[in-house]
């Protein structure tokens, strides 16, 4: 898997991947991240995929269309905060991470948020906050299945109008996957025009299972 | 049939997340609910389909939501079987209880002691909307995809004569020629005197009526 990320989005751009259907990028990665952990069996849960897992878990962020609420902890920020110390190798969130995560919600109009047990937000704003969490792992590639669903119309702009700003200002920035279906482009069709945004006409293909 | 809403409020915490809600719908109405990430549409379609307080509770719920004059908030949801149909976008292995949708059909015609010319005719009823249905009869649930599921869900309740259909977000699964489908067969279903409320965040379609949650406050718009 992470060869197959490495060979086909070389890292000086974005890209934007058509799909068969809304779900190809989804399936595909659940296809090979999530379910040899459900087969159970020996070969996937304590060999190679396993020892390889922790690896691709710097490496790829992921954003699936529609996701139920996988929280940890008690509250959206420190959630965030918990995320971001981790990246950098904290055991323990710090004030200065906290003060990052607010920053960061309320750059979508979430701050509301910050107090909230996230496991009672609704399922567009599970899906900002679990953008944030993975924005803040500093991965090099970021998968977004398809940004439209579960988030309005507002959303979706603040999505791009923060990767926009991060572009000039965050440094390592990372990989952006994003899948669209030539049915729908409304939401990204200023990026086809773009230099650093690349289409990649079909889903590349994935000869080997291992990650 | 009749949907009423009166001063509905419902808050998960004490902080209410829409308040004094009210409104009607008779059948045959089709509405589309739009509004920001947040405002509440998945939780007024739990409060209207029972599973808000039924199954899960906020801190502060008043007022009442009424189908054919029954209290959805104080009746059981089990005397309101086969009347609502709700579908969501997410969690659907929930709501499906076998393993496949043959095994789905077989416990709907005992349930209701329906008959074969019944469940047979509703299918190609339903087929005609979604010829991918007869592929899907004996695929296990666990080896469909979500669109699929979503289908599979609809035509359960389809077949069990459900009057009001729910649906939670899920269009932005289907691409676009399928989801001009989804909108003839909620007119299919408005021309047997159902009514349908799906979610809708992108493009407002034209000839359905609006609802739209926003600041604690639902609005109604017509179409032209």
């Amino acid at each position: 898997m992470i060869e197959w990320l490495d060979q086909n989005f070389p890292i000086d751009k974005n890209y934007l991947v058509c799909q068969n259907h809304k779900e190809q990028l989804n399936s595909f990665l659940m296809e090979r991240l999530v379910e040899p952990f459900h087969s159970g069996r020996k070969h996937n849960l304590w060999g190679e995929v396993a020892e390889r897992l922790p690896l691709i878990g710097k490496k790829l962020g992921w954003v699936p269309n529609k996701m139920p609420a996988i929280f940890l902890t008690e509250t959206v920020e420190n959630e965030i905060a918990d995320a971001l110390a981790a990246s950098e190798n904290y055991l323990q969130s710090t004030h200065n991470h906290f003060k990052i995560a607010r920053n960061l919600l309320s750059r979508f109009n979430l701050l509301n948020l910050a107090q909230r047990n996230p496991l009672f937000l609704s399922e567009g704003e599970t899906k900002i906050i679990w953008f944030l969490i993975q924005w803040v792992k500093k991965p090099t590639y970021l998968i977004i299945g398809y940004l439209p669903s579960s988030l309005s119309v507002q959303k979706v702009k603040d999505v791009f109008n923060f990767l926009n700003t991060e572009r000039k200002t965050s440094n390592p920035y990372p990989v952006i996957i994003l899948g669209y279906h030539p049915d729908r482009t409304d939401w990204c069709g200023e990026l086809f025009s773009l230099r650093e945004w690349q289409v990649i006409p079909s889903l590349p293909q994935l000869r080997r299972t291992r990650i | 049939m009749l949907l009423c809403i009166k001063n509905l409020t419902f808050g998960w915490q004490k902080e209410p997340l829409f308040e004094n809600i009210t409104c009607q719908l008779s059948q045959k109405e089709i509405i589309q609910l739009s509004g920001e990430n947040g405002s509440g549409k998945t939780t007024l379609l739990h409060l209207i389909s029972g599973l808000i307080p039924h199954f899960s509770r906020g801190e502060l719920l008043t007022g009442e939501i009424f189908i054919n004059e029954r209290s959805v908030l104080k009746e059981p949801p089990k005397s309101f079987f086969p009347t609502i149909a709700f579908i969501p976008g997410i969690n659907l292995d929930f709501f499906l209880l076998t393993e496949s949708l043959r095994q789905e059909m077989l416990l709907t015609r005992s349930i209701l002691k329906a008959s074969e010319i019944m469940v047979e005719k509703r299918f190609n009823e339903f087929s005609n909307f979604f010829p991918d249905l007869s592929e899907l009869i004996d695929m296990p649930f666990k080896q469909m995809q979500i669109n699929h599921k979503i289908v599979a869900l609809t035509f359960i309740f389809y077949l069990q004569n459900a009057q009001l259909y729910l649906f939670d977000e899920v269009m932005t699964t289907f691409s676009e020629s399928i989801i001009q489908q989804w909108y003839s067969f909620f007119e299919w279903l408005s021309s047997n005197g159902c009514i349908t409320i799906f979610v809708n965040h992108h493009q407002q379609v034209k000839q359905f009526p609006q609802w739209f949650l926003m600041d604690k406050k639902l609005t109604v718009q017509n179409q032209d």
